[in-house]
């Protein structure tokens, strides 16, 4: 079929083209007002067409394997439309460096056996409260991603993921309390029953409210929600956005852009990684690479387009995630993207950056922070699940109040703690392991 | 189609309690320039299709790509409901109609070139970077998605209907050192492709606007009496409210029942809300929704208290209620949940100056970047902001978002402006991980109070 397309493209008027074919087939249990309610299951598969003529590029994806003949004569045409632009296909077939993405025990998962795991985190939550109503699912996936192109690269790899999560809903008068927690990766390590454990956890500490007046406060953003803000660097070092001279940090390559407390590491092999792979939607192999080094900018994510622009090499980040999802799709043309990042721990544990803490805010989830101007590092989302620190200790949760920065101001100027704990943090087709970043001067408005 | 639908919902009816099949086909066309480059021209052919069964209680649920297999997987998909069932569903009764929707356009996309299309967006492109070297960069999107979605069930229902969705949106990007700025002109329509075209003058406006935002401040963080434009109006009452109608939040979770009994007050007698599938046009305008079910004008709020929700078969069976046509799929690899359609704010008598007059210190918000909600908390930024000072509109401010809570802001809602304006954009509402789902908002310029910005 791949080969089919490819010829196809070839006479229509391509010079070169490339194939991209994913085979998902998912098994999943949702439960909702502590009621497992449905048994979901699907089999996928498309592919994307992009061909060069006469330098220029042209684009098609199609599900429909009726219509392939006529995606690439789609992309053909498309090209004709566009102006001309340097890209080269790799040719050499990437290792797979050891890299193990599959598990056996994910595969042959089945949905009794989700069920009853589902059924254990509704049983504990109602154990726990039983006006507490559990919601969350558990699925797994299986995934065959091949990339062929016309320059001689033939390569593919399968992919388990299991992925778990859990919450709970709580409503006193007119308090509306949202806990949840959720993990995703490539073997069967996912712990249903440590969601749960961690969710209770939340609630503990969230159940009162206390009033709390805002204006300039430390905050501790805990590690999903240090994962959440750093999307603004992930934006910023996004080779696009950089040759488009619309990133803020387009120039600052070898220069210091935050605290020196800070490294990060992208690791496009780590083990159980959910972003983990032996190369990326384009062919080019993934490796590990230093992003900020304690603070100095190292390199932009490029993909095969952007590379000749900034005249680098490929650096294994031309990935095909579907915009609102953050998961891979054949349907979304290559596009320079960051995979799993490791932001480096330091000395002290989350207890004791806590114990420091006079008078502050931990962050925990925020909500709308995608409405704000993250391309310039301005941010400003509401606080969904957040607690005061008074002397050291978390006294209760705060609701109806916000928190605002500048991304690059912050975390350059402002950095007071970095955690020596790790959390792995689960985001679309990405793992992080992030700290506790402690921060001051933040703006809490109430 | 029609017919091997048909077939397979008679055929495993005997299996399980209710079984529905739909099959999709979804052929589009998209354009994106950014700075000088057509940076992605790209086509689409989807293809495939699902089946959901209901067995004592339990959904089970089967998409696929082969829709060659249709059986097979309707036969899975029947295993897996009967894997859970220990329970009752009772899906609310509707007219078992057959029925063919075909599309009736203002100007079909289908009708034109692609070459002409891209040649709209690049006229735009070079509107945006000709306007002033200050504007380094930009962003033109656009797409235009034509659907056609074959539903039947076991209950005799069988429609073929065909649905368009066209949208888009121009921005202007400003980079100055470390400053980004941007703004957008949005467009969007069900059926006209006119809707992307005569936008030059819209574009250069926004144009301005961005550059003027380079010296504009950040708001100053607090609580402030605001008022929204109707762009911003229309996602405020979709996050604020529109999602906590959806009625799967409420059937089965007893205290959410409390709060939302029909008749509770919400708002002032002056506020009405509605939610309709009707207004052509609309990126929410639909015949019938993915159950099967015609869809309607469900009013949410009337005169300050909720009066409805929006419906699937299954929330209104469970409530003793009347399905509302709200069951939406993003696609066919998802099933049916309920959403958003069209969400408005009614119009009110308030002109703007008369709004404006009496406020000292304020904000007026204008444009969306987009909302989040979770039940009680919402939060939705808007494109800009100016302050208000001593009843007049004042200086330019970014970086403007707002956060509410259900239970006070809709009731700090103190006036209704007297115009009413509809504003589809390119993007989508997301729920379930099902995202972006055509929807349209629309509404009036409201004042409320005591509405928290993040700020400096």
């Amino acid at each position: 079929m791949l080969d089919d397309v490819m010829e196809k493209a070839q006479a229509y008027g391509a010079h070169e083209s490339e194939v991209f074919w994913q085979e998902t087939s998912t098994g999943s249990v949702r439960f909702e007002d502590s009621r497992l309610k449905s048994v979901d299951s699907s089999q996928s598969r498309g592919m994307a067409i992009r061909v060069v003529a006469d330098g220029r590029i042209g684009f098609a994806t199609a599900s429909d394997m009726g219509k392939a003949r006529e995606m690439a004569r789609q992309a053909v045409e498309s090209a004709w439309q566009c102006e001309k632009t340097e890209i080269a296909f790799p040719s050499v077939r990437p290792e797979k460096n050891g890299l193990k993405m599959e598990d056996e025990a994910v595969s042959k998962l089945q949905p009794e056996a989700m069920a009853e795991s589902a059924e254990n985190a509704i049983r504990r939550l109602n154990e726990y409260d039983p006006s507490v109503l559990a919601f969350g699912g558990i699925g797994k996936g299986e995934m065959r991603i091949r990339v062929k192109n016309t320059t001689g690269l033939d390569a593919e790899y399968r992919k388990t993921l299991l992925s778990g999560s859990v919450g709970g809903q709580l409503i006193v008068g007119t308090n509306i309390l949202f806990c949840y927690r959720d993990a995703a990766s490539t073997s069967a390590s996912v712990a249903v029953d440590e969601l749960t454990e961690r969710v209770i956890a939340d609630f503990e500490m969230s159940r009162t409210t206390v009033p709390f007046e805002g204006g300039p406060k430390t905050v501790v953003f805990t590690p999903r929600a240090a994962c959440a803000l750093f999307d603004v660097l992930r934006m910023g070092i996004n080779g696009k956005n950089v040759e488009k001279g619309t990133s803020p940090i387009r120039d600052k390559l070898g220069a210091r852009i935050l605290s020196e407390k800070l490294t990060v590491i992208e690791d496009g092999l780590l083990e159980e990684g959910v972003g983990s792979a032996p190369f990326d939607d384009e062919g080019t192999p993934l490796g590990r690479k230093t992003v900020v080094d304690h603070g100095v900018l190292r390199c932009f994510a490029v993909d095969l387009r952007t590379a000749p622009k900034l005249n680098v090499a490929p650096s294994g980040n031309g990935f095909r995630f579907d915009r609102y999802t953050g998961w891979q799709s054949y349907e979304s043309p290559p596009a320079p993207q960051s995979t799993n990042w490791l932001l480096s721990p330091a000395e002290r544990s989350y207890g004791e950056i806590l114990g420091e803490v006079e008078d502050g805010v931990v962050v925990d989830l925020m909500m709308g922070l995608f409405t704000g101007n993250l391309l310039s590092g301005d941010f400003s989302a509401n606080l969904m699940l957040a607690y005061r620190i008074n002397k050291g200790k978390i006294v209760g949760r705060i609701k109806n109040a916000m928190v605002s920065g500048n991304f690059y101001e912050i975390f350059r100027d402002n950095v007071v703690g970095v955690s020596r704990d790790t959390e792995r943090v689960a985001s679309g087709a990405t793992t992080n392991v992030f700290p506790y970043l402690c921060a001051n001067d933040l703006m809490i408005s109430t | 189609m029609r017919d091997s639908i048909r077939a397979v919902a008679r055929k495993l009816k005997t299996k399980c309690d209710y079984i529905e099949v739909r099959v999709e086909e979804m052929s589009e066309t998209s354009i994106r320039f950014s700075r000088k480059e057509l940076d992605t021209l790209g086509t689409k052919a989807e293809y495939g299709g699902c089946v959901r069964c209901l067995v004592d209680g339990s959904w089970g649920f089967c998409s696929f790509n082969e829709v060659e297999r249709m059986e097979e997987f309707a036969e899975a998909a029947a295993a897996q409901a009967r894997l859970l069932g220990h329970g009752k569903t009772v899906l609310a009764e509707i007219e078992p109609v057959e029925d063919e929707v075909t599309l009736s356009l203002k100007k079909d996309p289908r009708g034109i070139f692609l070459n002409e299309k891209v040649a709209l967006m690049r006229g735009y492109n070079d509107v945006i970077l000709g306007y002033s070297p200050k504007i380094t960069s930009s962003i033109v999107l656009y797409f235009d998605r034509h659907h056609t979605v074959w539903f039947g069930n076991s209950e005799g229902i069988n429609i073929v209907q065909e649905k368009m969705d066209i949208a888009g949106m121009c921005a202007a990007i400003c980079a100055e050192g470390n400053k980004t700025r941007t703004q957008r002109v949005i467009f969007a329509s069900s059926d006209d492709y006119g809707c992307a075209e005569g936008l030059e003058a819209k574009v250069r406006e926004v144009c301005q606007l961005t550059i003027n935002q380079l010296s504009a401040p950040k708001v100053k963080s607090g609580r402030y009496t605001v008022i929204a434009d109707p762009g911003l109006t229309g996602v405020f009452i979709h996050e604020a409210f529109g999602h906590l109608s959806e009625a799967d939040n409420v059937y089965e979770n007893k205290k959410l029942q409390e709060l939302m009994t029909l008749g509770a007050e919400y708002g002032s007698e002056k506020l009405n809300v509605y939610d309709t599938g009707l207004k052509k046009g609309s990126r929410g305008y639909l015949k019938y929704d993915d159950e099967g079910v015609p869809t309607e004008k469900t009013y949410l709020i009337k005169e300050g208290k909720l009066v409805g929700r929006l419906h699937s078969r299954e929330t209104a069976g469970a409530m003793g209620e009347k399905p509302t046509g709200s069951a939406r799929a993003l696609s066919y690899r998802f099933p049916p949940i309920c959403r958003m359609r069209n969400t408005c704010v009614e119009q009110g008598e308030v002109p703007l100056e008369e709004m404006v007059k009496d406020i000292d210190l304020g904000v007026y918000a204008v444009g969306s970047t987009g909302g989040e909600t979770q039940h009680e908390l919402f939060t939705f930024g808007a494109e800009r902001g100016y302050m208000i000072r001593n009843g007049k509109i004042a200086e330019m401010v970014r970086d403007v978002t707002l956060s509410g809570n259900v239970f006070s802001t809709l009731k700090n809602i103190v006036a209704i402006g007297n115009d009413q304006t509809a504003f589809d954009g390119p993007g989508g509402c997301g729920k379930g991980g099902q995202m972006p789902l055509p929807v349209g908002h629309g509404g009036p310029h409201i004042r409320m109070r005591d509405v928290i910005i993040g700020g400096e």
